[in-house]
C-alpha cells in the first residue's frame, strides 16, 4: 500500500501533540487559576496582576516548547528514529511547527477569550464604553493585531529551529552554540528589518492614519510570515543536508 | 547490495572510517565483527543514512542511502523510542511510514516475543526494550535489516529469542541482514558472511563456513587472533 503523505504529517502532527500536552495542561491551568483568583476577588486591580503574567507566559511557554520539541530528540536519542525515517526535513519540521502553532493559539486564545468574558464579569457596560469612544467595537483591530501575534510566532519557532539545527551541527558546547546562533540571528534580521522599514517607509506617503496603521498592520503580518518562510525553508535545508548523528 | 567506497568519517580528531572499500552481498546474513570503537556503529549509520562518509561514497542498490530509508529497518544499540509510547502506539507510529509494514506478522511476533501492545516503554526492562525494537524492524518486509549489536546488556534467554526470531523471519536470498556486535559465539552460527573490522579499517571478509574450515578455528577464535595482530 503506498505511504499517504497527508497520513504521514497527520501522524507526526500528532506525536508532537502528545509531547506539548504537558505544556498545553500546563498553560491552561495557569490560566484557570488566575481567572479563579480573579473572580473570588473582590474587584482589586492587584488580583489581575497573576493573569497579566499568565497572558505573557501563554505566549512565551510554546517559544520555549519549540527548543522542547526539537533539541529533546537528541536529549532522548529519538532523533536515531526520526532520522532513519523516510521522510523529509520538511515533514519533521512542518509537523513540530504545527504543533506549536496549536500550543500558542490554545493558549493564547484561551487567554482571550478569559479576558473578554472577564471584561464584561468586571465592567457590564464595556461594550458600550468602547462603542462611545471608537464608535464601533473594533473587533476586526483585535483579529489584525492577534494575526500578527500568531505571524510573529511562527518566525520566532522558525528562528528557533534553524538556530537548533545549526546547533547541532556542533558536538560540543551544543546549547551555547544554539543561543549565540538565535541572538545573532536575531539581530541581524532585526537589522534588515529595520533597513527595509526605512526603504519602504510607510510615513513617506500621505495616507490619512487609520489608513496608514491598517497598511503597516498587513504589511507586517505579511511580511513577517515571509521572512518565518524563508527562516522556515532555511532550516530544512540545514536538516535535509546536514543533520547527522 | 551495498557498497562504500573509500569511505572516510572523522568525529573530530577520531578516525571512525578510514578509507573503508567493503561490498555487502544482497540476501545473505553478514556479521560485522569488532571491537569497541571499530567503525561498525558508524558504517550501519551510513547504510541507514543518518551519518554521511567525508570523502568516499556509499550507496544501496547504486542510489544515495537518503534515496533508499525505505527499504532500510534499522535497529540502533541505544533506546530510540518514544518513552511515553506503548507498544502498540509505537507500531501504529512507525507502521505509517513504511509501505512494508506487515500487520499479521507483527501480531504473530508480538506473541512470539511474549510482548503486550499495552507495554509502556518506559516501564519496561532493557532486554523488553530491546525485544521491541526488533518487533518493529522485523515486521516488516524490509530488503535490508541493520542490526547494531542487538544482544548488547541483554540476558541469555532473551538473547535466544532474538536470535530465533532472527532466523524464523529471515527470507533467504531477498532479505540482507547485517548483524554488528562484538559478541561472535552468540551470533557464529547465524551469519554467511563476515567482515572483520578495526581502527576504521576492513581487515578481512569471507564467507563464513569457507573461512571456518580453512583456518579449522571458530570466527570467535578468528577474530582473537585477527585483532590481536592488529593491535
Amino acid at each position: 500500500m503506498p505511504i499517504n503523505k497527508l497520513s504521514v504529517l497527520v501522524n507526526l502532527y500528532k506525536k508532537e501533540m502528545r509531547q506539548l500536552s504537558l505544556d498545553i495542561a500546563f498553560t491552561l491551568g495557569a490560566v484557570l487559576v488566575s481567572v479563579i483568583i480573579i473572580i473570588t476577588s473582590d474587584k482589586s486591580p492587584a488580583a489581575v496582576l497573576p493573569f497579566i503574567m499568565v497572558a505573557g507566559l501563554a505566549g512565551l511557554i510554546p517559544v520555549v516548547s519549540s527548543i522542547r520539541i526539537l533539541s529533546g530528540e537528541w536529549n532522548n536519542n529519538t532523533i536515531y528514529l526520526m532520522l532513519s525515517l523516510p521522510i523529509k526535513g520538511q515533514m519533521v519540521l512542518g509537523a513540530k511547527l504545527l504543533a506549536l502553532i496549536t500550543h500558542y493559539i490554545i493558549g493564547t486564545g484561551t487567554v482571550i477569550i478569559s479576558s473578554i468574558l472577564l471584561m464584561f464579569f468586571w465592567i457590564p457596560d464595556f461594550t458600550a464604553i468602547i462603542t462611545s469612544r471608537f464608535g464601533y467595537v473594533p473587533w476586526d483591530w483585535f483579529l489584525g493585531v492577534y494575526i500578527l501575534t500568531v505571524a510573529l510566532f511562527v518566525f520566532i519557532a522558525s528562528l528557533s529551529f534553524l538556530a537548533q539545527v545549526l546547533g547541532h551541527l556542533f558536538s560540543r558546547f551544543t546549547g551555547w552554540a544554539i543561543t549565540i546562533i538565535f541572538i545573532f540571528l536575531w539581530w541581524l534580521i532585526s537589522k534588515f528589518n529595520h533597513w527595509m522599514g526605512n526603504f519602504f517607509s510607510v510615513w513617506q506617503f500621505d495616507f490619512e492614519p487609520a489608513m496608514t496603521a491598517a497598511n503597516l498592520l498587513s504589511w507586517s503580518i505579511f511580511g513577517t510570515l515571509v521572512e518565518a518562510l524563508i527562516v522556515f525553508a532555511i532550516a530544512v535545508i540545514v536538516y535535509n543536508r546536514k543533520i547527522e548523528i | 547490495m551495498i557498497e562504500f567506497n573509500q569511505v572516510v568519517k572523522r568525529y573530530g580528531k577520531v578516525t571512525a572510517l578510514d578509507g573503508v572499500t567493503v561490498t555487502f552481498p544482497k540476501g545473505k546474513i553478514i556479521g560485522l565483527f569488532g571491537p569497541n570503537g571499530a567503525g561498525k556503529s558508524t558504517s550501519l549509520k551510513m547504510i541507514a543514512g543518518l551519518s554521511r562518509p567525508q570523502s568516499g561514497t556509499v550507496v544501496v542498490d547504486g542510489k544515495n542511502p537518503q534515496e533508499v530509508k525505505d527499504k532500510i529497518a534499522y535497529l540502533p544499540e541505544i533506546d530510540y523510542l518514544y518513552p511515553w509510547m506503548t507498544v502498540k502506539k509505537a507500531a501504529d507510529f512507525v507502521k505509517t511510514f513504511y509501505s512494508d509494514w506487515d500487520d499479521d506478522k507483527y501480531k504473530e511476533l508480538l506473541a512470539f516475543l511474549n510482548l503486550g501492545e499495552d507495554m509502556k516503554i518506559n516501564k519496561i526492562s532493557k532486554g523488553q526494550r530491546a525485544k521491541v525494537k526488533l518487533l518493529l524492524a522485523t515486521s516488516r518486509k524490509a530488503p535490508y535489516l541493520l542490526l547494531d549489536e542487538p544482544l548488547s546488556g541483554i540476558d541469555i534467554l532473551t538473547r535466544e529469542e532474538i536470535i530465533n526470531t532472527l532466523i524464523r523471519d529471515y527470507r533467504e536470498g531477498e532479505q540482507t541482514i547485517i548483524i554488528s556486535t562484538h559478541e561472535i559465539a552468540e551470533v557464529e552460527n547465524l551469519v554467511e558472511e563476515v567482515i572483520f573490522i578495526a581502527r576504521g579499517r576492513i581487515l578481512l571478509k569471507q564467507n563464513a563456513e569457507e573461512l571456518r574450515l580453512n583456518e579449522g578455528k571458530s570466527l570467535t577464535e578468528m577474530m582473537k587472533e585477527l585483532f590481536r595482530d592488529a593491535n
